[in-house]
């Protein structure tokens, strides 16, 4: 117990895991995919008959 | 009445996918009009044959497929362009829904699912998305 509490390090280690974190590509399975085909055609079916208002 | 028969371009730079994938449009009762190997030569039997749909893979050499796809849907904005691909990584998958992808389907897919895909790709209305 006698290591020190190092806020300074323990920020500085979390920024890092982050770093890693955020840099990892978010990868995507079909079903998802699909899902993101569905919300453009809804996104696009909303906007198109906003436009002939 | 005959039924319309749709022409395809399959553009992969393995020729084991665009065996595959020539078997499945076959299959379908769909015309295989060409082939590519590299982006660059998609896009030159895009703009040569017009077809119905183009099968794209993403990873391609000379030029990638979603160059590709933004060069095609600035000349012909209501092509239908389908990405056939391992790459799931959302950014990209955003990318190609956003220049206007009519779909998008993981090669790991089963085969059932991507001969389901072309189907609807091919019965979309042009310049409409597949997902309704």
């Amino acid at each position: 117990m006698s290591e020190k509490f190092d806020l300074r390090k323990l920020k500085q280690e979390l920024g890092e895991d982050e770093k890693v974190v955020k840099g990892r590509p978010v990868l995507l399975s079909q079903p998802e995919i699909k899902a993101m085909l569905q919300k453009r055609a809804e996104r696009k079916k909303g906007k198109g008959s906003h436009d002939h208002l | 009445m005959a039924e319309r028969i749709y022409r395809v371009v399959v553009a992969d730079d393995e020729v084991h996918i665009r065996y595959l994938v020539k078997s499945i449009v076959r299959a379908e009762g769909y015309e295989v009009v060409g082939e590519a190997n590299n982006g660059e030569d998609a896009l030159a039997l895009y703009r040569e044959r017009r077809p119905d749909l183009l099968l794209m893979d993403i990873n391609l050499p000379v030029k990638t497929g979603d160059e590709v796809l933004a060069e095609i849907m600035r000349e012909f904005p209501d092509a239908k362009v389908m990405m056939l691909t391992m790459v799931a990584d959302v950014n990209t998958v955003k990318k190609c829904l956003e220049l206007g992808a009519v779909n998008y389907i993981l090669k790991c897919s089963p085969v059932e699912e991507i001969r389901r895909m072309v189907r609807e790709a091919l019965h979309a209305e042009p310049g409409k998305e597949v997902g309704r």
